[in-house]
């Protein structure tokens, strides 16, 4: 939990401040190794790569969340919707999330990228197109489940309407249930994010990010290995962190479990 | 003449530091069954499978533990597996999670000479399986578990369990999943074995008929012991007392106080699986204000079924189901179900829960302080005044969550209160005050139609019983109605 309160706090300071320019190059200073000046050396346009680190963690991260928040919002309402009106709805619904999650996440990637261009807005439009049919799939289980729960048919029996229901009764467990499953997604939408812009397919230079500062760091990895070094540990951290705070998440929700 | 099996300040501690048992010692004597008793949260399963040593590794047990001579408390799993079978065998609660779905009974009961590296014959098994009760076991022992009575599997599980007729049995409420009679087959079953029985159940009635020696648990501790005869005379701690208290009856009431019905069920058929599987076949049943009428029968007969039709969440495929118009109100039948953790909703304190009947749309609109108020009463009379409504339901034990969803279903004064087997999870002293609590809203005007395989309970509470069987409604004197 701190691990990923401290990661969030790196990625909207990265956005407002860093100690040196991410983006401004300085010839003179390239490839120097890390120093106290330079916690993490610098690339080979001078630029230093803490800076660089901190201000791609607002793509790297905040990019896997905007993702998570679209396909979250997006898989719950049309789970909800398939579970409760069921019928022509349902098997409408299902049979469009059958089709997408028969389509290769990583081709269809290439094919919305292909199609749109290359590009951040781009590439998470490709991830959105790829992934809310696995969450409206899970929304839609957990919804029939909550449905048949013996506190949602004691309130339809008291004459509870039906949106109080959704709001108040099957919302809040179906919400919760998803957001551990959206947290635990979260380190592999990071590192999705990153192959694609690894690839050149994601964040255009000369922005910062951390799968586009693997790409080019790679190729000084025999006389520079630490630039590679600095994005894959925060890669690493960042999946590391969500997957902790997935499971203190997972604790939380069913407290009679972590007893 | 030695034990076989004995305790001595038998300890247990959780990984966190919890010790639900501490200090407990009993001695089992060759033959003897000795029952362990207590309420909800007493231990009672905890030192079940401590003595079987089928606790979590992380667990500590301490003190003394004397299978046949040799000390077990501190022994590794692969000492216990060499124990378990031989020396101790295990009857678990529920027989259907005892056995494996995909395979044949058969194969279950084999299961306890294979993990032994002994062999057997189908017909061996056949005749173990007859043995204790089961008819045409050669040709039904090749059935799937799901296709099996709880009663005749957990026949199958104590043939599986005194397979290589060990000296102890561990049976941990072997016979909750049972309706009475099934019950007391079951636990003669047991005894046929020859074995020392250690008996778990929350049933203070049941042991008291069936055990030689029994043991009261209190928070972890073994509170009190003696002869059934000598605890039902001479109880000492109040905790007994308390348990022995659920064994008295309700006050004598007129039943029908209205002859009119408000409910009548006439020629119902149901099915599931689009016509493919027959749940209810021309059942009939008629509820008059003020009835409490129990509905009892084997686990699959329709019994619930009969419930969902009776509460208007499920329809019929034939009949006629007529409400009067005091029951087509929303509101008018409230259910109380047999889980009653998930019958509240978690996230809520418990006071939003008991409120909610009375904040539906059509139900006179109480200002805040009102349904304060109300929450309160409806608390204090099912003997909560002292909780905090704040509470959530992960805070109480399972008794306080079905007093809770009493409160809830009683709140809003409704015509009829619909209940499925509401007692099953709860032990003697919190059953018998759900039969109160029902008698009460009884007695205040609403029909109680409760569903149980639970006979103590239903003979305590209800006016008259309707028996079902395979889908069909029948008097207790067999006649169908």
């Amino acid at each position: 939990m701190i691990l990923a309160a401290l990661l969030l706090v790196f990625a909207v300071l990265g956005a407002i401040w860093t100690p040196h320019s991410p983006d401004l190059p300085n010839y003179a200073n390239a490839l120097k190794p890390p120093s106290l000046t330079h916690l993490f050396g610098t690339d080979a346009t001078g630029r230093d790569m803490f800076s660089r680190v901190m201000n791609g963690a607002q793509r790297s991260v905040g990019a896997a969340l905007l993702v998570l928040g679209a396909v979250f919002l997006i898989g719950l309402c049309v789970g909800i919707l398939a579970a409760l009106a069921g019928g022509v709805t349902d098997i409408l619904l299902m049979r469009l999330v059958d089709i997408t999650m028969t389509l290769p996440p990583l081709v269809l990637g290439f094919v919305v990228l292909g199609l749109l261009g290359p590009g951040l807005f781009n590439l998470l439009i490709a991830i959105i197109i790829g992934e809310w049919a696995y969450y409206a799939r899970l929304a839609r289980s957990l919804s029939l489940d909550a449905h048949r729960r013996p506190h949602v048919v004691a309130a339809r029996m008291a004459g509870i309407p039906g949106w109080r229901i959704i709001w108040g009764h099957m919302l809040p467990g179906v919400a919760l249930q998803l957001g551990i499953y959206a947290t635990l997604q979260l380190g592999i939408m990071i590192s999705i994010i990153s192959g694609f812009s690894f690839l050149g397919l994601g964040v255009q230079p000369p922005a910062a990010e951390w799968g586009a500062l693997l790409s080019e760091s790679r190729l000084f990895f025999p006389i520079a290995p630490w630039l590679l070094i600095a994005p894959a540990f925060a890669i690493f951290l960042s999946i590391l962190s969500a997957n902790m705070l997935g499971n203190a998440l997972r604790d939380v929700a069913s407290p009679r479990a972590a007893r | 003449m030695e034990a076989v099996l004995q305790c001595q300040d038998l300890k247990i501690t959780y990984p966190g530091g919890g010790t639900p048992v501490q200090g407990v010692s009993f001695a089992l004597m060759p033959g003897e069954c000795f029952a362990l008793v207590g309420g909800s949260g007493a231990g009672k399963s905890t030192i079940a499978k401590a003595l079987a040593g089928l606790h979590r590794h992380e667990t500590e047990v301490s003190g003394s533990l004397l299978i046949n001579g040799r000390d077990m408390a501190r022994a590794q799993a692969g000492d216990w597996r060499a124990v378990r079978g031989q020396q101790i065998g295990f009857v678990a609660q529920n027989p259907w999670e005892s056995c494996d779905p995909l395979r044949p009974v058969r194969d279950h009961v084999a299961e306890a000479w294979r993990c032994q590296g002994l062999s057997t014959t189908w017909p061996e098994i056949a005749a173990r399986l007859s043995g204790h009760g089961v008819a045409e076991a050669g040709a039904r022992m090749r059935q799937h578990p799901h296709t099996w009575s709880g009663g005749m599997l957990q026949r199958a599980s104590i043939a599986a369990a005194g397979a290589l007729t060990p000296p102890i049995l561990i049976a941990d409420e072997p016979t909750s999943a049972l309706d009475a009679d099934r019950a007391q087959s079951v636990l003669a079953a047991l005894r046929s074995l020859g074995a020392a029985v250690v008996l778990i159940s929350h049933d203070i009635g049941l042991v008291l008929r069936n055990a030689d020696r029994v043991g009261v648990l209190h928070g972890g501790t073994l509170v009190e012991q003696g002869t059934p005869t000598a605890l039902r005379d001479r109880a000492v701690h109040p905790e007994t007392r308390r348990l022995l208290a659920a064994l008295g009856t309700l006050p004598e009431r007129d039943s029908a106080t209205n002859a009119t019905p408000i409910l009548r069920i006439e020629g119902v058929s149901a099915s599931y699986d689009k016509g493919r599987v027959a749940a209810l076949t021309c059942a009939n049943l008629a509820v008059s204000s003020g009835d409490i009428i129990g509905v009892q029968g084997p686990s699959g007969c329709g019994k619930s079924t009969l419930l969902r039709l009776a509460m208007g969440i499920e329809r019929p495929t034939s009949g006629v189901i007529w409400r009067a118009d005091m029951l087509n109100r929303p509101g008018a039948i409230l259910p109380v179900f047999q889980d009653p953790v998930g019958s509240l909703v978690p996230h809520w304190p418990i006071w939003r829960s008991v409120v909610e009947p009375l904040t539906a749309p059509r139900q006179h609109r109480l200002p805040r302080d009102q349904k304060r108020k109300k929450v309160a009463e409806a608390l204090a009379r099912v003997g909560l005044a002292e909780i905090d409504p704040e509470s959530r339901p992960s805070e109480l034990s399972i008794g306080q969550c079905q007093r809770v969803a009493l409160a809830r279903a009683t709140i809003s004064e409704p015509a009829l209160i619909v209940a499925d087997e509401p007692t099953s999870a709860l032990d003697s002293p919190s059953a018998w005050l759900v039969s109160r609590l029902l008698r009460d809203a009884a007695d205040r005007g609403a029909a109680v139609l409760v569903v149980s395989h639970d006979s103590t309970f239903l003979d305590r509470l209800v006016d008259r019983v309707v028996g079902m069987e395979a889908g069909r409604t029948f008097a207790p004197d067999g006649m169908a109605t």
